[in-house]
């Protein structure tokens, strides 16, 4: 009768949709629990390889003083606002160092319909780089040349709409509808870089003369160049060295600096820095979904133990068409492995549903390019919650093992 | 993913040990001493920076080297790996300490990048040691290195 594997699983099959209602609702319980382990997860390495990706081949940042976390978000990921800018002046001493490569000045503070305006120069499409050393390409048209056109981003050109020779307005402030709108100074688009996956994506990009002429009312556009010209000030800028064992003595010739007060951060500390910070959170959030996926097992668990009661009767039916008392409880084994199975898989599969519909958001809103499919660490989640309920089940197991025996094959209820 | 890479570590850094026996054997082993020319430290007095002579040993160019030390991420990979740092013999970024000079950095690349737990944990990195002469300027003249294996620092 119950002797093959596949009979067993029809038999459970059979009597849990009998059961419907608390096996649906204990299949629940095992998928949010499942869902949720499996997301933080994601979150956690999704959030570290965007961030990870956003910069590379640069060997520090420099900003007026302020910490080396808040310095790396608000003048790379866009994060949070800057503390205060520095001078040109001071950006170019420092650009003039013998051991200095490259440098690209970052200006921020404006935004397109919700997209960050970054003021920059001509060297940033050349050494600015993102997920191991990949330049800057164009997807269509040319960096910008003049003061009044604009390169952007690959999601502002494909949410906006937007393609070369169109004309844009800044708005003064970073709020997505902004009263201050520098209307009299529309800037044409040249360029449409090509999708990185980074904040570059979501970015205007134009020139450090584009940046002062919409602050300046647009007084005399002609009087504008590009080459030579000199703003007053900047947010942060890049710097690239020539040699990577000058970055300790240039990093504490930035701090010491007593014309201004500026920070120079090594990317690299910074982001490790910053996973520390995720770290802590991770753990908190990972031990909360473990308690998450312990309680479903127990939910699990208590309804076994409830229903056995109430199936002594098809237990006897069992036993008296031939069932031994070792079957029944391997019947029980698989009735709970199946719920886990069900429950687990069914909660990681839902989950992909759910970041497919989160997804724009959480890139457009927090910077977090989510990724959809299942991974290594999922089929951890389905193995552990699996192995965890046959576990548990062995004590419902065990006393219908019993109750069979003492029952035999007639039931006194 | 990395939960799992954090089970498996420890065996990962066994077997790594075991692959790099043969090279650990090769590789001669240096103190940071040893890369700066002459007679090394010239003088220290109690509380302040020691003054170390600049440039670097030519005679330790091509060397197979292997040298402790604490890491300083440069570049962090999408799984927040390190693949190329700087190795000091101190941790560096402390600012109550001036920064070591040029020689007492190894610029080092790995081919596998480094799951770092924390960057107070120092390394042994083994691999060949290159001088950096085309530098002009004497005060930045460094080590380079591509690691064949690092492992972890047992006190």
């Amino acid at each position: 009768m119950v002797h093959s594997l596949g009979n067993t699983i029809s038999l459970v099959f059979k009597s849990l949709i009998n059961r419907r209602a608390t096996a649906a609702l204990t299949v629940a319980s095992i998928a949010v629990s499942a869902g949720l382990l499996s997301v933080v997860d994601r979150v956690r390495t999704d959030a570290q390889s965007s961030f990870a990706n956003t910069i590379s081949g640069t060997d520090l940042i420099i900003g007026a003083r302020s910490g080396d976390l808040n310095l790396l978000l608000y003048s790379v990921f866009r994060i949070g606002n800057p503390t205060n800018n520095i001078t040109w002046n001071s950006y170019r001493k420092i650009g003039a160092r013998p051991e200095v490569d490259w440098t690209i000045p970052i200006s921020l503070g404006d935004a397109h319909r919700g997209y960050r305006v970054m003021g920059t120069d001509a060297g940033y499409f050349d050494h600015y780089r993102y997920a191991d050393r990949r330049a800057l390409e164009f997807a269509k048209g040319v960096p910008f040349e003049s003061p009044t056109e604009a390169v952007i981003g690959a999601e502002v050109a494909a949410r906006l709409g937007y393609g070369v020779g169109r004309q844009i307005v800044v708005s003064h402030g970073l709020a997505d509808t902004s009263f201050l709108t520098h209307d009299e100074d529309p800037f044409t688009v040249t360029g449409v870089l090509a999708p990185t996956g980074t904040p570059v994506d979501r970015t205007v990009h134009i020139s450090l003369s584009g940046m002062d002429l919409i602050h300046s009312g647009g007084a005399d556009r002609s009087a504008m160049q590009l080459a030579g010209y000199e703003p007053g000030e900047i947010t942060a800028f890049l710097v690239g060295l020539k040699s990577k064992t000058s970055i300790f003595a240039l990093q504490r010739h930035v701090n010491e600096l007593e014309d201004e007060p500026m920070t120079a951060v090594i990317p690299g500390v910074a982001l490790q820095q910053l996973w520390g910070l995720i770290r802590v959170a991770e753990y908190a959030l990972f031990g909360v979904s473990a308690m998450v996926v312990l309680a479903s097992v127990l939910g699990l668990l208590s309804t076994l133990l409830v229903s056995l009661n109430e199936r002594r009767r098809e237990m006897s039916v069992l036993r008296s068409v031939g069932a031994r008392p070792g079957h029944i409880f391997a019947l029980l084994l698989s009735e709970a492995a199946m719920l886990a199975f069900l429950g687990a898989l069914s909660g990681l599969l839902l989950l992909q549903l759910g970041i497919l519909g989160i997804r724009r958001y959480a890139l457009s809103e927090f910077g977090i390019q989510l990724s959809v499919g299942l991974r290594a660490f999922d089929l951890f989640v389905l193995a552990g919650i699996l192995v965890i309920a046959v576990l548990v089940s062995i004590i419902p197991a065990w006393r219908a093992y019993r109750n069979s025996l003492a029952d035999g094959l007639t039931v006194r209820l | 993913m990395t939960r799992l890479h954090r089970v498996i570590r420890p065996w990962l850094a066994a077997t790594l040990l075991v692959s790099g026996i043969s090279l650990a054997e090769d590789a001669r082993e240096l103190t940071w001493d040893d890369l700066i020319p002459a007679a090394g430290i010239t003088e220290q007095q109690p509380f302040s920076a020691p003054v170390y002579p600049m440039g670097v040993v030519q005679e330790l160019d091509g060397a197979l080297v292997k040298i402790p030390g604490f890491v300083v991420p440069l570049e962090v990979s999408s799984e927040g790996k390190v693949s190329e740092f700087l190795l000091v013999p101190y941790f560096g970024a402390c600012i109550h300490y001036p920064p070591p000079p040029a020689n007492q950095i190894v610029y080092i690349t790995v081919k596998d990048p480094i799951d770092l737990e924390s960057t107070w944990e120092p390394i042994w990195a083994t691999g060949k040691l290159k001088t950096e002469s085309r530098e002009t300027d004497l005060a930045y003249a460094g080590y380079t290195m591509t690691a064949l294996a690092t492992e972890q620092y047992e006190y």
